[in-house]
């Protein structure tokens, strides 16, 4: 099976999301980051750095970032390490339920009248397995951390 | 034959044009997706669409809060954004058009004037699903 026609689906609390596995550079169990201190920027939704494959990419905040509760700390998350040829950067899921073939996730575009705020940070959803998934895209969540 | 469809959210009556009223079914798991306009509750999936439910308190700012317990059933209705869902704890009927009067009600939030149908004595706040869509963009 072509892993690149796959899916990961994670979740942050009661929030399910998707992001093709084709867009994640690295999933880090543990945390060998530095949250906190200086590289905290919340203007940018920056809660540090984290080490990936000999570098250190930005953290950024996705739960505040979609204006969820938190419960969870950063350094007992796993790190998602999602990029492209041009950039990387992490952020936190709580849990993964796991990889899935793109077959079984159908995809919907949100309405523009239901999102409320200026800058889009999805525009898209997956129903999988009859939930609605927040589908994840690196270029439009890369314009929605202001940088 | 046009019809409408009467219904109660918690106390408060509500009537929408049966015609863009697709099915009514008891409510199904609500999903919450972040970033949404307050006006929109949740989603749910229904043979395989997404559909978006709305919290009729806020859009017509009744002082309630809407609960799951709330919405039993759910209207499924055509929008030109999709399908959206009105949230109701009983369908009272449905019934000819003709079977009551229309008349002009307070202006709401959103700028167009509303009406209510009146039906055997009771005052209807008339859902126009259309509208609801497009006043969420003010």
């Amino acid at each position: 099976m072509n892993r690149l026609r796959m899916k990961l689906v994670f979740r942050l609390g009661a929030v399910g999301f998707s992001v093709s596995i084709g867009e994640i550079v690295e999933i880090l169990e543990s945390h060998p980051g530095r949250p906190g201190g200086e590289n905290i920027d919340k203007c940018r939704f920056l809660l540090g750095e984290t080490v990936c494959r000999r570098g250190t990419v930005p953290l950024h905040d996705l739960r505040r970032r979609m204006q969820l509760s938190s419960d969870h700390g950063v350094n007992d998350a796993t790190i998602l390490v999602l990029g492209d040829d041009s950039r990387c950067f992490g952020v936190i899921a709580d849990h993964i339920d796991g990889i899935f073939p793109e077959a079984e996730f159908v995809t919907f575009s949100v309405p523009f009248q239901f999102v409320d705020g200026a800058v889009p940070v999805y525009e898209r959803i997956d129903l999988w397995s009859d939930e609605p998934l927040v589908a994840l895209d690196f270029r439009t969540l890369v314009a929605s951390w202001g940088t | 034959m046009r019809q409408v469809a009467l219904f109660r959210l918690g106390s408060e009556l509500f009537a929408v044009n049966g015609n863009v009223v697709a099915h009514i079914v008891v409510t199904p798991q609500i999903f919450q997706l972040p970033l949404m306009c307050p006006e929109i509750f949740g989603i749910f999936v229904r043979d395989e669409q997404p559909v978006y439910l709305f919290d009729l308190f806020k859009v017509y700012n009744l002082s309630f809060d809407l609960t799951l317990d709330m919405a039993e059933h759910v209207l499924i209705c055509r929008s030109e954004a999709g399908q959206v869902g009105l949230p109701a704890t009983v369908l009272e009927r449905i019934v000819p058009v003709e079977s009551g009067v229309l008349e002009k009600a307070a202006q709401v939030d959103f700028s167009q004037m509303q009406y209510e149908f009146i039906f055997d004595d009771q005052k209807y706040q008339l859902v126009d699903v259309d509208t609801l869509v497009a006043a969420l963009l003010r």
